[in-house]
């Protein structure tokens, strides 16, 4: 009877670690490595390729949104992210109705964290309508962006009460197990990267200054200063001493009464670099079998920067040197995510491990019992079984490395009223300063620059929605005309 | 190790508990009292809205400029949003135009977010010729308003470890354009506190 | 001595109803019901609704300001506790037809054994007659 359960259970680890098995890391390393050559045609074939079948997740539908955004074709873009928001959407409802359906399934608590659908990161769902109403400004939607920008808010405060709760269970869950153990319990996890004064600073893992900056921009652009007030304030808020931020909301007043000059108020957004991958490393953790401490292997994730940050101090516009500041880091947001996430990632990693040296231990000891009571045949099969559930918890233990990996890591703004017509614009990058000529009309603009590595990507406002046919020409390509690479570094 | 192995059955067992709770609770969706008292959070929300726009046109029908019935003519102008949360002004201030308006003492003249849809609108009437000339509207012929209503809403957050409490203050002035007076002005303070558990 | 004693009878009289038009109690209009007391008119007059609550209306009056019916009504908690209550008033017309929209329900709070007055102001001319609603929030 225990022997047939012991192998039943073996069997049952051993099958589904062959399932589970994906490292999201190294698929999306390759794609990356040929969006930052401009390669973006190229990156989202080996997107494709690494997501065959018809049931995509949240999660391509978020790296392909961004590689189609790099492409400049915002609409395509926006269609992933529609499909990313449906995905987003079934969470917030279940977050608002049913809190006690998050947080975790039984192949989560007994195999792997990877077996949890999808559902994104906070502070991916939160960048995700953000970018959204990125690909609206680049089209000149003001309205559709003005919707994007209150789901984002709509987005924040659901995700504040379901942490709020969520944080609040796996505390007491974790207490009443006794698996009271932190951070600093796991041996050798290099806690600094999660748990520094910068990533402390945040209020939490999902607001951001950009965000709610972007939200002021457009409320004062759609002539409705009491909501752009809001929005400033809360982005000077989250991001403290930072003179353009408070810039916005000291001359919203005036800017809002003054009549057209003929001037546009231009806001220049540039991202730069590529959000923080999370990576399997295996760690010992202590866990109670027998009345005595014994160390487990268990996996947990780390975060690794794939570029060196990249932060340009101006922007040249027109011979002119505009001052840049960073508003926003997603790489310390990420960080500050996995630091909040960490508790939970802890508790299921503890009940895994537990439950299977416990297995293990057990699947051992009738062995021997069996043996010494002279059935060597009965030994033999739990000798097996035992040998089966170390190799399955071998395979299945690897951590969670899913995460949005195209988006940013770090977001600049520069800000100012140019007149309207053509510009241009160079933004200096590791390689020397890039060029671009940007055509500023109406009474607010927006621009775009996208750096990685040192490939800028323009999204430009009138950049044509381009309908991709076989054998099109790599997307950065088109506007090499207004890509003069500039051998002057302007930094 | 028996500790250990009971551990782990309660965990599976509360862990499956969850599953199926979850699992089986379904969302259901229901029509509800659009002006019944809303505490879902302690933002800014429909019943404080609501209150702040019937407290405003109350007090402000019982001023001595509108009960000395001369109908006066009236624009709405900005409500600062001194807060730090999204409040949409302008939903507050299309509350209290709309019940202002039923209670026929005031009227309003058009606004300057409004006016140039009204500009457009003349113009296109003046310069379509498939319109009547007679009963065209002519330029020239608005009517500027006596009074303009101006106002503020701030608000004071103070959070603990369990405890939340809001203050909102909403201020309201009616401006005699003409000679620059206050002739009137009312405040309607709301104060929201939550608590966990 | 003797002016001021006839003064004060007649004052008194006059709170005994002697003044009031026909059809109105404590300024308040209440048709062809017999209204006697303040308890009678706070029962014509008070409705509650939904959750029950022992924050009772004690006080009612009403006047006109201009052509609007001005009404303030008295809460009190005689409970050792805090009490939460909503209110509205709802409006009728002269001929018992709602005026305008249904008010939005006010939240109080009332502190252990404790008055509070509620002021309301008709939303337009037509308000002839109104209830005073209370529901419970505890």
């Amino acid at each position: 009877m225990q022997t047939r359960r012991l192998l039943l259970l073996a069997l049952l680890v051993s099958v589904s670690g062959c399932a589970t098995f994906r490292g999201y890391d190294e698929e999306l390393r390759a794609t990356l490595t040929r969006a930052g050559t401009g390669d973006v045609e190229g990156a989202i074939r080996t997107l494709e390729r690494n997501n065959r079948g018809d049931d995509k997740d949240l999660l391509y539908y978020l790296e392909r949104g961004e590689l189609e955004r790099l492409g400049a074709r915002y609409d395509l873009s926006n269609d992933a992210w529609l499909h990313a928001t449906e995905r987003v959407n079934g969470w917030e409802t279940a977050a608002a109705t049913n809190p006690a359906r998050l947080g975790g399934t039984l192949a989560a608590y007994t195999l792997n964290d990877k077996l949890l659908p999808y559902e994104g990161h906070d502070y991916e769902k939160v960048m995700l309508t953000t970018r959204i109403a990125l690909n609206h400004l680049a089209r000149g939607n003001w309205d559709d962006a003005r919707v994007a920008i209150r789901q984002t808010h709509e987005r924040e405060a659901v995700i504040a009460q379901a942490r709020a709760r969520e944080y609040e269970r796996i505390r007491e869950q974790a207490e009443q197990q006794g698996a009271r153990i932190g951070l600093k319990d796991i041996n050798g996890y290099p806690v600094e990267t999660i748990d520094n004064p910068e990533v402390n600073a945040l209020r939490n893992g999902y607001q951001s200054a950009i965000s709610h900056y972007l939200a002021g921009f457009v409320y004062e652009a759609l002539g409705e200063p009491s909501l752009a007030a809001a929005g400033y304030r809360q982005a000077i808020e989250l991001r403290p001493d930072t003179p353009l931020l408070e810039q916005a909301l000291a001359g919203l007043d005036e800017r809002v009464a003054a009549p057209d000059d003929g001037s546009s108020e231009v806001l220049f957004l540039i991202e730069t670099g590529l959000a923080p991958a999370r990576v399997s490393r295996q760690f010992s953790l202590p866990i109670p079998i027998d009345r005595r401490l014994v160390l487990v292997s268990v996996s947990f994730p780390v975060l690794h920067t794939p570029l060196a940050p990249f932060l340009p101090a101006a922007l040249q516009v027109d011979g002119q040197t505009w001052p840049v500041a960073e508003v926003t880091s997603i790489d310390t947001m990420a960080r500050r995510a996995l630091q909040d996430e960490m508790p939970g990632i802890m508790l299921r990693g503890f009940i895994r491990s537990t439950g299977k040296a416990v297995a293990q231990y057990q699947a051992q000891r009738q062995a021997d019992l069996r043996r010494r009571r002279g059935d060597g045949s009965g030994g033999a099969a739990l000798d097996v079984a035992a040998i089966a559930l170390m190799i399955g918890s071998m395979t299945t233990e690897s951590a969670d490395e899913r995460a949005w990996r195209s988006l940013p890591a770090n977001v600049l703004i520069a800000r100012g009223k140019l007149p309207r017509g053509l510009h241009h614009v160079t933004l200096p990058t590791p390689a020397g300063g890039r060029g671009v000529a940007v055509n500023i009309e109406g009474r607010y603009a927006f621009i775009g620059l996208r750096l990685i590595g040192d490939h800028l990507f323009p999204m430009l406002p009138e950049a044509p929605a381009t309908q991709r046919a076989p054998g099109h020409l790599p997307a950065s390509l088109p506007r090499e005309a207004l890509l003069a690479p500039r051998t002057e570094h302007a930094g | 190790m028996i500790r250990s192995v009971a551990l782990v059955r309660v965990a599976a067992v509360s862990v499956l508990a969850a599953l199926v709770l979850g699992g089986c609770a379904k969302d259901t969706v229901r029509y509800g009292d659009a002006r019944g008292v809303e505490t879902v959070t302690n933002q800014f929300g429909s019943t404080d809205l609501q209150m702040i726009a019937e407290a405003m046109t109350r007090s402000l029908l019982d001023a001595p400029v509108v009960t000395a019935h001369n109908l006066p003519i009236v624009t709405v102008q900005e409500v600062r949003n001194k807060t730090s949360e999204y409040i949409d002004t302008r939903a507050i201030t299309d509350s209290i135009r709309a019940e202002l308006q039923k209670s026929g003492k005031v009227r309003f003249a058009v606004d300057a977010a409004g006016m140039s849809n009204q500009r457009e609108e003349i113009d296109r009437q003046q310069d379509d010729e498939y319109y009547d000339r007679e009963q065209v509207a002519e330029k020239g012929r608005m009517v500027g308003a006596q009074y303009r209503l101006e106002g503020n809403i701030t608000s004071i957050v103070k959070q603990a470890k369990d405890i939340k409490d809001v203050y909102y203050k909403f201020n309201l002035q009616m401006w005699n354009i003409r000679n620059g007076l206050l002739e009137w002005t009312d405040e309607k303070e709301i104060r929201k506190t939550t608590t966990k558990g | 001595m003797m002016v001021v004693l006839v003064a004060l009878l007649a004052a008194g009289c006059a709170a005994k109803k002697g003044f009031e038009r026909e059809g109105f109690a404590f300024g308040c209009p209440i048709g062809d019901s017999k209204v006697g007391s303040m308890e009678d008119l706070i029962e014509t007059k008070v409705t509650l609704e939904g959750r029950r609550t022992n924050v009772i209306v004690t006080e009612l009056r009403c006047t006109m300001s201009g052509d609007l019916m001005k009404i303030e009504a008295n809460l009190n908690n005689d409970a050792g506790q805090i009490r939460r209550v909503a209110y509205k008033f709802r409006w009728m017309d002269r001929e018992g037809m709602r005026v305008g929209e249904e008010e939005a329900w006010k939240p109080v709070l009332m502190y252990e054994k404790s008055n509070n007055v509620v002021a309301a102001l008709a939303p337009s001319g037509k308000a002839a007659d109104f209830r005073l609603i209370v529901m419970g929030q505890d």
